[in-house]
C-alpha cells in the first residue's frame, strides 16, 4: 500500500492492549500525585508519617529515612520509589510497616467480595433475563420492583435488617465475625467450612444485594433491547428453538454491558465491603481503613489508597480485554 | 418521542409528562418525594419538639417505645431514642438534613459538571481528551470511597460533606454532558443551524442544551438518590454530619447499640424514612429513564 | 452569460482520521480519504445544476463545501467571487448567508424541541434580515410559499409528515432570501408520490424566485426532469457534464452509459439487465489513474496510467475520458 513506510506487524487488538495498559499506568501515576500533593505539599508529611506520640529519636530517625527535610521534587521522587517497594510508614496504631498489614487482611476482604460477585451473578442474570423476557408478568414486576428496592436500600441499613431479624430475631446466623478457617497455599480461607458459611452468609448478601439489582436490570435491559432486535427475529423466523435463540444469540449480546458493569463494580464491591465488613466486624481491609481513618492512622491510609488504585487498574484492564474478547467491534475501533 | 401528539400542539415536555404519568407507580413516588420535601422545609412548624434544643428534653423519657405518651403530654408516635427525644421529630428534621445536603451536592455538582462537559465538547482537541480522561479516571473510582477519604481528611461539617460529595460526583455529570453533546453535535440539525450561520454560542445554547436535558435529568435524579445514601453511610460511619445536625444516618448509628437489646425502633425508623425519600427518588428517574429511552420504541 | 453565482475551481477535499496517541507511538499515520479531487464546477443564477453519483461518491461533501458547510483542502469555492467559506483560528466561517442548505432527512435536520416558526425565523432575525415585529409575519408568507398552512408555525416538527417537514427544511433555506440553495437528497427519504410534489415546489420556487439551484441527488430520474445541466460524479471527480436532455439521450463517458442502462425503465421491457460490473472502490484507496478503469468496459493501457482531464465535447459538453471524441 504505501510503499516505504516499515509495517508494524502488530495488530489492532495488541493496539489496544497497549493503549490500556498505557492508560492504566498513567492513572497509577497520577493517583501517585494526588496522594502525593494531598498529603506532603499541603498536609503536613511530618504529621502523616510520624506519629504525634513519637519521641524526639524516632522523630528525628524518620526524618532523615524519609527525607522530610529535603525539596519537594526529592521527596517526590522518594514517594515513587516507594511506589515500588510498598513502603509508606509504620501503622500508627499497630507499628508495624503498613503494607503487610494491609495485605494481612486481604484475603478476608476478597472472600467477601468474591463471594458477593457470585451471589449477584447466579441470581442476577437469570432473574433479569427471566424479567427481560416476560416483562408483563407479573412474576417480572415483583422482580424489578425488588430491584429497586435492592439499590435504594443503604447497604448498612440492610446489614443492620439483616442482623435483626436474622440474629436477634431467629437466631439462625451468627451476628458478626468470621467462622473457622482452613488454610489453603498459607492463606486462611472460611467458605470451605460450615462455620466459615454460616458467618459469611449475611455479610456477602448484604454487599451482594446492590449489585444483584444492577445486573437484574442490566439483564433485563439487555434482554429486552436485544430481543426486539432484528437479528434475533431472524433467529426465531429460521426455527431456531428459543432455548438457542436466548441461550446462544441473546446471551452474548446481553454479556457485553455486564462484562463491563461487572468489572468497573467489582472494585466499588470492594469500597462498599468497607461498610460491611465495619456492620458485620468482619475482620478485612475494609474495617481496617475505617479504624484507621477514625485514629488518623495516615501510612495505612495511604498505602490503602495506592493499592486500591493499582487493584482497579488491573481489574479495568483485565475487563477492557475481556471486553475485546467478547466483542468484535472493539477490535476493529479506532480509539 | 411517541407519534401520539401529533393533532395537538404538545410540546415535548407536556408530552414527557403524559408519558411519564402513565405509570401510577411513578406519579405516587413523585408526590411522596413533594411531600418529603415538604416536610423538610417545614420541619420546625410541623413538629411537636424541636429535638435539638436540650431545654425540651427529660431524660426520662428516654428510650420510650412507639405510641407511648412522654412527660410533655403528647404520644411519641415513634417512640424516643437515648436521650429522651421524640423520634419523629428527629426523623423530620433529620430528613431536612439528608434531603437538604443531597439536593445540594447534586445541584452544585450538576452545574460544574455539565460546564465542564459542554466545554469539552465543545473545545475539543487536546482540551477535550485531556479534561475527559480525567473525568474518567475518577469514574473509575468508586465515589463512595472518594467521598469517604475526602470527608476523613476534611472533618465533619455540611460544608465539608457537600464538597466531599460534589467532589466524588460532579464527573457523572461531565460524562453524561459531554457524551448528549458530542451526540447531538453531530446531528443535521446542529449542522443545519451552524450553517445559516449561527454563532457557535448560540447553536450551543438554543440548540444542543435542551436536547441534552434527557440523559442529565435521569442522571441528575439517580445522583441525588446516590447522595443521599451516601451521606447517610458517612454519617452512620461517624465521618459526616456532627452530632449537632444529625441527619438520617447519624440517628440510626445512634441507635445501633440498642437494637441488640430489642429497642429496634431507635435505628429502623429512621431507617425506613431514608429508604423511601431514596426509594421514590429512584423510582422517579426509573420512569424518566424509561420514558426518554428512544431504543424502547418501535 | 451573467457571471457565474457560484464557482468551484481544483476543489479538493481530503480528510484525514488523527492517529490515536498509541499508533503514534508505534510510527503509524492513517490513511487519508480523498471525498473530492479536483473538481470544477459553476452555477450560474437561476440555473438548476443536477449533481449525480451513487452513495460514497463525495457528493455530498461538494454540496456542503459549496454550501459552505466544509471549507475545500485545496482550490477554491467562490460565491459572487468571495470565498464561501473560511478557516479562521481552526474554527469554520461562513462569509454570506445567500447560499442555503436543504438536507436529506427531514427529520433530522430540525431541532426535535424548537417550534417550526422559531425554527425558520432563528437565521434571518439573528442575521438582521427581519425586525422581531415582523417575524410572525414574514414566517407566515414563507410558510405560504411552501405550501403549509401558517397556523402551523407553532408546531413541533414531529407532528408534521414527511412531506411537511421536507416543505419546512425549504422553508427555513428560503427564510434567507438566498440566491442559491444547495438541496442534498432533499427527496431521498419521501415516499414517491410525495417526491413529485416537492419537486414542483422547487420547480415553481425556482421560477418564481429566480433561484439557483444545486440538485445533488443519485436518482436519476428525479434530476431528468429539474435539471438545466448535470454532472456526473464518480469516486470524488466529475466524470461528465452538460445539458441535461443530451446526457440522457447520449452519454458520453463509459460511467454515465452504465449508470442510465441499469436504470429500470417503464416504457422499455427488458429481458436482461446490463449492470455495471464490479463494485465502487474503496476512496481509502482508488485505482490510479482513471477512477472508473477497473470496472469500464472499454478500458485501455492508457486508463490506468493517465488521469483524463474534463475535455470539451461541443455544446456545452465535456467528459473525463481518454476515449472521447471532440
Amino acid at each position: 500500500m504505501t510503499g516505504g513506510l516499515p509495517q508494524c506487524t502488530l495488530t489492532p487488538v495488541s493496539v489496544f492492549i497497549l493503549q490500556r495498559a498505557a492508560t492504566g499506568l498513567v492513572v497509577i501515576f497520577a493517583m501517585a500525585c494526588i496522594v502525593f500533593l494531598g498529603v506532603y505539599a499541603i498536609g503536613n508529611p511530618i504529621d502523616v508519617l510520624i506519629n504525634p506520640a513519637a519521641d524526639q529519636v524516632i522523630r528525628r530517625e524518620t526524618i532523615a529515612r524519609y527525607g522530610l527535610d529535603r525539596p519537594l521534587i526529592e521527596q517526590f521522587w522518594v514517594f515513587l520509589s516507594a511506589l515500588f517497594t510498598g513502603d509508606f510508614g509504620s501503622s500508627f496504631v499497630f507499628g508495624t510497616p503498613a503494607l503487610p498489614l494491609i495485605l494481612a487482611k486481604l484475603p478476608a476482604t476478597l472472600e467477601l467480595a468474591m463471594s458477593a460477585m457470585v451471589i449477584a451473578i447466579v441470581l442476577g442474570i437469570p432473574l433479569g433475563m427471566y424479567a427481560g423476557l416476560r416483562h408483563e408478568s407479573v412474576a417480572a414486576r415483583v422482580i424489578m420492583s425488588g430491584s429497586i428496592l435492592g439499590f435504594s436500600l443503604p447497604t448498612f441499613w440492610v446489614g443492620l435488617m439483616l442482623i435483626l431479624v436474622f440474629s436477634v430475631e431467629l437466631g439462625w446466623l451468627p451476628s458478626g465475625g468470621r467462622g473457622a478457617t482452613v488454610t489453603i497455599l498459607g492463606i486462611e480461607w472460611s467458605f470451605l467450612t460450615a462455620d466459615g458459611l454460616a458467618h459469611l452468609a449475611l455479610p456477602a448478601f448484604n454487599l451482594a444485594l446492590f449489585k444483584l439489582s444492577l445486573i437484574i436490570r442490566l439483564a433485563r435491559a439487555g434482554m429486552r433491547e436485544t430481543w426486539l432486535a432484528d437479528y434475533i427475529r431472524f433467529a426465531r423466523a429460521k426455527g431456531l428453538s428459543p432455548a438457542r435463540v436466548i441461550f446462544v444469540h441473546a446471551f452474548r449480546n446481553i454479556l457485553i454491558p455486564i462484562v463491563t458493569v461487572l468489572g468497573l463494580e467489582l472494585g466499588s464491591v470492594i469500597a462498599f465491603a468497607v461498610v460491611t465488613e465495619t456492620i458485620f466486624s468482619w475482620p478485612g481491609m475494609g474495617k481496617l481503613i475505617i479504624d484507621s481513618i477514625i485514629s488518623l492512622d495516615r501510612p495505612v491510609m495511604v498505602t490503602y489508597l495506592m493499592l486500591v488504585v493499582t487493584m482497579f487498574v488491573l481489574i479495568n484492564f483485565a475487563v477492557d480485554v475481556a471486553y475485546a474478547a467478547l466483542d468484535p467491534r472493539v477490535r476493529e475501533t479506532r480509539t | 418521542m411517541s407519534a401520539r401528539g401529533v393533532a395537538a400542539g404538545r410540546s415535548p415536555a407536556a408530552q414527557l409528562w403524559r408519558e411519564f404519568a402513565d405509570s401510577k407507580v411513578a406519579v405516587g413516588a413523585l408526590i411522596v418525594v413533594g411531600l418529603c420535601m415538604l416536610a423538610a422545609i417545614a420541619a420546625p412548624l410541623i413538629t411537636p419538639q424541636n429535638p435539638y434544643d436540650q431545654s425540651q428534653l427529660v431524660l426520662f423519657d428516654a428510650r420510650l417505645p412507639p405510641g407511648s405518651v412522654g412527660s410533655g403530654g403528647y404520644v411519641h408516635w415513634l417512640g424516643t431514642d437515648a436521650a429522651g427525644r421524640d423520634l419523629l421529630s428527629a426523623i423530620i428534621f433529620g430528613l431536612r438534613i439528608s434531603i437538604g445536603v443531597g439536593v445540594a451536592s447534586g445541584t452544585i455538582a450538576l452545574s460544574i459538571g455539565s460546564a465542564i462537559g459542554l466545554l469539552a465538547a465543545f473545545r475539543g482537541g487536546l482540551v477535550e481528551a485531556a479534561v475527559m480522561r480525567l473525568v474518567d479516571l475518577q469514574l473509575s473510582f468508586p465515589a463512595i470511597l472518594l467521598a469517604l477519604v475526602l470527608a476523613a481528611l476534611m472533618g465533619q461539617g455540611v460544608a465539608q460533606v457537600v464538597t466531599a460529595l460534589v467532589a466524588a460526583q460532579y464527573a457523572y455529570y461531565a460524562r453524561t454532558v459531554h457524551g448528549a453533546a458530542l451526540a447531538e453535535r453531530r446531528k443535521d440539525y446542529v449542522e443545519a443551524a451552524l450553517g445559516i450561520p449561527l454563532s457557535t454560542r448560540r447553536v450551543m445554547a438554543r440548540h444542543l442544551l435542551p436536547n441534552a436535558l434527557p440523559p442529565l435529568l435521569v442522571v441528575a435524579t439517580v445522583q441525588i438518590a446516590n447522595a443521599i445514601a451516601i451521606e447517610a453511610t458517612l454519617s452512620f460511619l461517624g465521618i459526616g454530619m456532627p452530632i449537632s445536625e444529625p441527619s438520617l444516618g447519624t440517628l440510626i448509628a445512634n441507635g445501633y447499640q440498642f437494637m441488640l437489646s430489642g429497642r429496634y425502633w431507635i435505628s429502623v425508623y429512621p431507617g425506613i424514612a431514608l429508604l423511601i425519600v431514596i426509594m421514590s427518588i429512584n423510582l422517579v428517574g426509573d420512569r424518566l429513564r424509561d420514558v426518554l429511552n428512544p431504543r424502547l420504541k418501535r | 452569460m451573467s457571471a457565474p453565482l457560484l464557482m468551484l475551481a481544483g476543489v479538493g477535499k481530503t480528510f484525514r482520521r488523527k492517529p490515536s496517541l498509541a499508533e503514534r507511538a508505534l510510527g503509524r499515520t492513517t490513511r487519508p480519504l480523498r471525498a473530492v479531487d479536483g473538481v470544477d464546477l459553476a452555477l450560474a443564477p437561476g440555473e438548476v445544476l443536477g449533481l449525480v453519483g451513487e452513495s460514497g461518491c463525495g457528493k455530498s461533501t461538494l454540496g456542503r463545501i459549496a454550501a459552505g458547510l466544509l471549507a475545500p483542502s485545496e482550490g477554491s469555492a467562490l460565491f459572487r467571487s468571495r470565498p464561501v467559506a473560511e478557516e479562521a483560528g481552526g474554527r469554520l466561517v461562513k462569509h454570506t448567508t445567500a447560499i442555503q442548505m436543504v438536507f436529506q432527512d427531514p427529520f433530522a435536520s430540525l431541532n426535535p424541541r424548537m417550534r417550526v416558526g422559531e425554527a425558520i425565523s432563528e437565521g434571518p432575525l439573528a442575521h438582521g434580515l427581519w425586525r422581531r415585529e415582523e417575524a410572525q409575519a414574514k414566517v407566515a408568507r414563507v410558510l405560504r410559499q411552501v405550501g403549509l398552512d401558517p397556523a402551523y408555525a407553532g408546531r413541533f416538527p414531529h407532528q408534521f409528515s414527511g412531506g411537511q417537514r421536507a416543505r419546512i427544511g425549504i422553508a427555513r433555506a428560503l427564510a434567507m432570501q438566498p440566491a442559491a440553495i444547495v438541496a442534498d437528497e432533499a427527496v431521498a427519504a419521501l415516499d414517491v408520490s410525495i417526491q413529485a410534489q416537492v419537486l414542483n415546489l422547487l420547480a415553481e420556487l425556482r421560477k418564481e424566485l429566480g433561484l439557483a439551484l444545486l440538485f445533488i441527488s443519485h436518482d436519476l430520474s428525479v434530476v431528468r426532469h429539474l435539471a438545466d445541466r448535470v454532472a456526473i460524479m464518480y469516486l470524488g471527480r466529475i466524470v461528465e457534464t452538460g445539458p441535461s436532455e443530451a446526457i440522457f439521450e447520449a452519454p458520453s463517458h463509459p460511467y454515465t452509459r452504465g449508470l442510465l442502462e441499469s436504470v429500470p425503465r417503464l416504457d422499455r421491457r427488458r429481458a436482461s439487465f446490463r449492470p455495471v460490473s464490479g463494485e465502487i472502490p474503496s476512496p481509502l484507496g482508488p485505482p490510479p489513474g482513471c477512477h472508473f478503469h477497473p470496472r469500464c468496459p472499454a478500458a485501455i493501457a492508457r486508463c490506468a496510467a493517465e488521469v483524463p482531464s474534463l475535455r470539451v465535447l461541443g455544446d456545452g459538453r465535456r467528459s473525463a475520458c481518454h476515449l472521447a471524441s471532440v
